[in-house]
This record gives C-alpha cells, structure tokens and sequence, in this order.
C-alpha cells in the first residue's frame, strides 16, 4: 500500500501518458516513412531483376545519359537512354530538361515502368559535377 | 600566414590569463580578415599563381562574380567560415570581459579549423600545371550569389559562439540567469541572420527553374532548416529557464546541439553523401576533416554536458511556460522528423519524398502553432474567444465557395488565429519585437497555403505566333531572337499578354563552360506571380513553355523578412535598454 504514494502514482500515469504519446507518434511517422520511401536503382539492377519493377511504385533511378539517345517524340516527349556500363533503360518524360543536363552527364530520374518496358519519369535531376567551377 | 593565425589560436586557448587569451584573440581575427582580403584581391586581379583562383576564374567573367568564387569555391568558403568564427570571437572578448573559457572554446575551434585547411584544403596552394583555365559555375552566376551564402555563413558561425557560451557555462557551472544574459544578444543576431540566410535561399530557388520550387525539402534546404528549429526552440526556453530554472538539461543540450547540427549538416551535403540538386563546393575526400572537427565538438559538448549540474527550481511553472514547452517540444519533434529524412538516405539506397516531410510535420507544426496565441495570451483564455471565431469564419469561407483542399481551412485558420492574437501586443513597445516576427510567421503560413491551394501551372509546345489560355489570359508567342551578352549566347522569346505585359524568358549557353541555363521571366502584380521558363526542342526548332501561376506567393518571402526583422528589433531594443 505505501508503495503507491499519491506522488509516485501521479508520475506513474505521467510516464503512461508520455510513453503513449511517443509510441503513438513513432508509429505515425513510420506509417508515413513507409509510403513515402523510394527505392534508387541503377539500369543493371533493373535489367537483371525484373521483379524490382513494381507496378505502380515509384523508383529512381541514376546513370549517365546515353550519347546521342536524347532526343524529342512527336507527342512532345523527350526520350533517353540511361546507361550505367552494363545495361541501359529507355526514359520517356515531359517537361522541360534541368539546366545542367546534357549527354553524356549524370542524371537521376524518378518514375515508373509501364507494360511497354518504357520508363516514365514524373521527374529528371541532373547530377551536378563534384567540383564547384564548372565543367570542361 | 594561416600558420601563424594557427599559432596565435593555440596561444588563445591554453593561455593562462584573459589579458594575452584576449589578446590572440584579437589579433588573429586581425589577421584572418588580412589573408581573406588577400584571397579576395587574388580572385578580383585574376592572380594565376593560385591554384585555386586559375581554376575558378575566368578572363571573361565579369568582377562580382569573380568576387563570389573567393566565397563560393570549398577553401575559400572555409576560410571566410573560420575568420566570421574568429571575427564573433573578438566581439565577444570586447563586448563581455573577463570570460577566458568561452573565448578559449571558441578559439579551439578556429585552431581546428585551421590546422584542417592547413594540412588539406590550403586556399594558396601555388599553381603545378600552368596551362590549366577553368571559370565558376554560370548556374551560380546570379545575384543572389552575393547575399544569399554570406548570410547562412554569417547565421551558422553565429551559433558557434552560442556553443562556447553553453560549453564555458556547463564546465563553470554558472547560474542560468548569467548563462541567458550572456547568450541572448547573440542567439538573436545568429537566428535573425540565418532566418535571412534561409529565406534568400529560398527566393533563390523559387526563381531558378530546376530547383523545385521555393521549398523542395532537399538535403540541403533541410540542413539549413534543422538548425534553425534547434534555435527556436532554444529561444522560446529562455524566459521559462530564466525564471524557473526547470528545463536546464535539455536547454543546455540545444546550446550546444544548434552549432554541432549546423556543421553536421555542412559536412553531409558537402561531402557528396547525399544527393543534391543545389549546387556547391563539394569535395568527398577531404571533407572527412570537418566529421573529425565535428566528432571533437561533440565531445566537449558531451564533456561539458555530462558535468553539468541540476540548476535549483526556484519556481513551478505557470500556465504560459507550460504551453510553451508543449509548442517547443512539437518543434523539436519536427526536428527529428526532418533528421530521420535526411540520414535514412545515408543507410539504405532509398529516397524520401518531400511529401513524407510535409505529411509527418504538419501535424506537430500545427499544434505548434495553433498554441502560440494561447501562449502569448496566457491565463487570460478569454480574449482568445472572439478571435478564435473569426479565425474559424474565414477558414470555413472556402467551403462556401465549394473549394475543398484539405490544408486551405487549416491554413487560413491558423494565420488569423496568430495574427489577430499577436495584434494586441501592439500597446507594449516592448513587445514590438514579437508581435513583428509573429505577424511575419502569420504572413508566411498565408503565403504557404495559397501557393498549395490555388498553384496553377502548365506545359505548353509552341512556335512564334502562336496563342494559348492561361488562367484566363491570352499569351501571343511574337518572337525568337539570338542576343549575345557579356560571357554567353541567349536565346530569347518574346511573349505578351492580352493587357500588354511582355515576358523575356531566355536559354544562356556559356562556351566558357559549355553549359546552358535557363532564365526564367516573371510578372509581378500585387503579391502574386506569373513565371515563363522555356526550353528548345532538338527536331523542329519548337518551344518547350513551362507556365506557373502562382498567388500570393511573395508573402512567404514578406513573412520571412518580417520574422527577421522582428528578432532584430528584440535584440536592438535590448541592448539599448541595457546601455540606457
């Protein structure tokens, strides 16, 4: 019975109450983490495995872009290819191009593949060059 | 010379007395601002014998951005981040005698500084291959490249006194009311600059196409903005630790955290660790120096705070301090959150989407905000009644008028609710200080969720002469011309509007550099904006025209510089008391 003094009672419920509170915050913000995570891939990965292309889920993807495989579709696409050495992917997007991308260059592109083993890209970042001058 | 600087900061920190300690102090600010000028006049005279000017200048460039690359190149960045750590070192040895242990603390740091850019990233390196030219980024060629890093440089180094003070104040074991008097001024000016240096950030992206945006949740924007939080919540304790002395630990932890997340996240994102879109000096090899620099502050500051001891309650808290503490701690949470984003990238070959930040904060920034008119208000809830059902009128407004965006109401709800709370303030001049910043915040939040409600924007393919409709106004594509400016080639398309207002979106391409930019063209009226930014397709010569519309946005940038604006009004009018 004198254990349960009216003061350690009182901080028995407080510590209830904040533990609550935490668990129920960190399960909050992991249930959000998990829907928002994006999983960043290279052409070789996404070639070899095909069950990393699940439907309807985000990836990234980043590789240097092909030379010569930039160019515009009549619909007013842009396709490209990213080639990482191995293996390349054909990327379809539309919108307009970051300023610092170019063939040849780095870039990471975020999207999906569709049924037609194109990759749609939502969006296209151009991997700037390590060294702050610019490059040759 | 950065040798002897090196010197005369070993002498700062295990010196005996405060005369020769204030002294080197002095001195080696003296003479770090004397090798930065001559860093400055090496990059303005186009000086080839330096390694690091021959690769970062130009023949053609035109001088301000000459001056720049002194700033934005890696050393020369850290050697202006030393001498402001210096120069906040020797203004504290005048402003506040006799405190040996702080200045020896911060001179520690400027002696770790220098002996990391003196044995790996010298400024004056002499040139080995003479036939080596290079030129700065043109992506950095822009205006906001002469406000806009200076400011966060001047904001970040700011904390770095904070961090002394707190160091000096554990391992002395000083009362709190000294530890809040001594810090005070200088929290405020180190927030006030890094509130600017962030907003200008900020406006800097928003208008540069291909940064996503005024607030792209970037690793880089987020290690700014983690910082920042830390200072807020640490200033928003004071007057409840100065009063009561509860809360000591975890203040004390802030103090000393701010500066350590600054230069945690400035090794992160210039280590090349994480991937992102704004460009800057990076450097992988050599940026492990700053981890080991940041691993030795972490452990002073673990040192200092394990010594610390348990500061009398003098007081319990009263309502207005407890609602307080509940806001700071939904801020720090905020500040976790943003964190956790930031480092799961470093662990696991993932990405995490901004949606992910704004989702998990919002619920705790809200709360947040929803209880800072209860705060400043407390005990007296009932003012609050009236203002609270206004707040509630206007955020219910939209669903009258059948727009149904979730963050419109809450918005709109939450920026009254701390505008008309913070009015009242208006008839203590003392209070001034506050009601500016809690308006400007107020401003902001408006401008946030009218650029996330009514944000409209559009892609469109077009050749001179032709037409579209845009938010109800007719755009005429009237021509295409070639110009040539000082060190590119522009490419310009000339738009206008039906009531006459004319956009000059440009593509610069730079031979120096062999990159191409895009400059976008925006029309201002009132507080809102039109953006046009284009680019050229590779077959038939067509535009490529990205269109935004977006309303009230310049109240993000008014509500940030009134914030700013705010934090240095309570800073001035304190220290002015304090004279008078």
């Amino acid at each position: 019975m004198s254990i349960f003094t009216r003061k350690r009672r009182r901080r028995l419920w407080i510590l209830l109450a904040v533990a609550l509170a935490f668990s129920a915050c960190m399960f909050f913000i992991l249930c959000t983490l998990r829907d928002s995570i994006v999983f960043y891939r290279t052409p070789s990965e996404l070639v070899g495995n095909p069950q990393l292309n699940i439907p309807h889920k985000s990836i990234r993807v980043g590789a240097l872009v092909a030379h010569g495989s930039l160019h515009s579709l009549p619909d007013g696409r842009i396709s490209f290819q990213l080639d990482d050495g191995a293996h390349h992917i054909t990327v379809r997007y539309r919108g307009l191009l970051p300023s610092l991308f170019a063939e040849g260059r780095g870039a990471v592109v975020e999207g999906r593949f569709h049924q037609d083993h194109i990759f749609y890209a939502t969006t296209v970042l151009a991997k700037h060059d390590a060294n702050y001058r610019a490059p040759k | 010379m950065l040798l002897f600087c090196f010197f005369l900061s070993c002498i700062g920190t295990i010196a005996p007395s405060w005369r020769v300690v204030c002294r080197a102090t002095l001195m080696q600010a003296l003479l770090l601002a004397g090798t930065f000028v001559w860093l400055v006049d090496a990059f303005l005279t186009r000086r080839c014998t330096l390694e690091l000017v021959a690769l970062n200048t130009h023949p053609d460039e035109p001088a301000l951005y000459r001056l720049m690359g002194a700033l934005g190149t890696y050393e020369g960045s850290l050697l202006f981040f030393t001498l402001l750590i210096g120069g906040y070192g020797a203004l504290y040895a005048i402003r506040s005698p006799k405190e040996t242990l702080t200045l020896r603390v911060q001179n520690l740091i400027v002696s770790l500084l220098l002996s990391f850019m003196a044995s790996v990233s010298n400024p004056f390196r002499p040139l080995a291959n003479s036939t080596l030219v290079g030129s700065f980024n043109p992506l950095l060629e822009d205006s906001a490249m002469s406000f806009h890093p200076p400011l966060l440089y001047f904001g970040t180094t700011g904390l770095s006194l904070v961090f002394s003070i707190t160091c000096a104040a554990l391992f002395e074991h000083w009362p709190v009311q000294r530890w809040v008097e001594r810090i005070r001024p200088w929290l405020l000016l180190a927030w006030a600059l890094l509130t600017l240096g962030v907003v200008s950030g900020s406006w800097w992206a928003y208008y540069q196409f291909g940064w996503g945006g005024y607030w792209a949740w970037d690793p880089t924007e987020n290690t700014a903005l983690a910082p920042w939080l830390l200072t807020c919540v640490l200033f928003h304790l004071l007057p409840t630790i100065m009063r009561t002395g509860r809360f000591w630990a975890f203040v004390s932890f802030l103090g000393l955290a701010c500066f350590v997340v600054a230069l945690l996240g400035t090794f992160l994102v210039r280590s090349g660790l994480l991937i992102s879109v704004h460009a800057f000096g990076v450097n992988q090899e050599r940026t492990w120096g700053l981890l080991l620099i940041n691993a030795v502050l972490i452990l002073l500051g673990a040192l200092a705070w394990l010594k610390h001891c348990n500061q009398p309650h003098i007081h319990p808290l009263v309502k207005r301090e407890s609602i307080v503490f509940l806001a700071m701690i939904m801020l720090f949470v905020s500040f976790a959150i943003i964190c956790l984003g930031v480092l799961i990238p470093l662990v696991a070959p993932v990405s995490i989407q901004a949606s992910f930040y704004v989702r998990a904060c919002l619920p705790f920034a809200a709360t947040a905000l929803f209880l800072l008119p209860l705060a400043i208000r407390a005990p007296q809830f009932s003012h609050l009644v009236p203002f609270g059902l206004l707040a509630l009128c206007v955020a219910l407004y939209p669903l009258l008028a059948h727009t149904y965006v979730w963050c419109l109401p809450l918005g709109l709800f939450l920026c009254v609710w701390i505008i008309l709370a913070t009015l009242r303030d208006c008839k203590r001049p003392r209070m001034w200080g506050r009601m500016i910043a809690h308006i400007g915040l107020g401003i902001l939040i408006f401008g946030i969720t009218a650029m996330a409600s009514w944000q409209k924007e559009a892609l469109v393919s077009m050749q001179p002469g032709d037409h579209f409709t845009f938010n109800g106004q007719h755009f005429t594509f009237t021509k295409l011309e070639e110009q040539s400016g000082e060190d590119y080639q522009a490419l310009t398309a000339t738009i206008t509007t039906d009531d006459h207002n004319v956009f000059r979106p440009q593509l610069r391409h730079f031979p120096s550099s062999k990159q191409t930019t895009i400059q976008s063209a925006l029309h201002t009226s009132w507080l809102s904006q039109t953006i046009i930014a284009l680019s050229v397709r590779e077959d038939n010569q067509a535009l490529l025209c990205h269109i935004t519309y977006n309303p009230f946005v310049l109240c993000i940038w008014l509500g940030g510089v009134g914030m700013a604006c705010g934090i240095l009004f309570a800073m001035i009018s304190r220290v002015y008391e304090h004279f008078h």
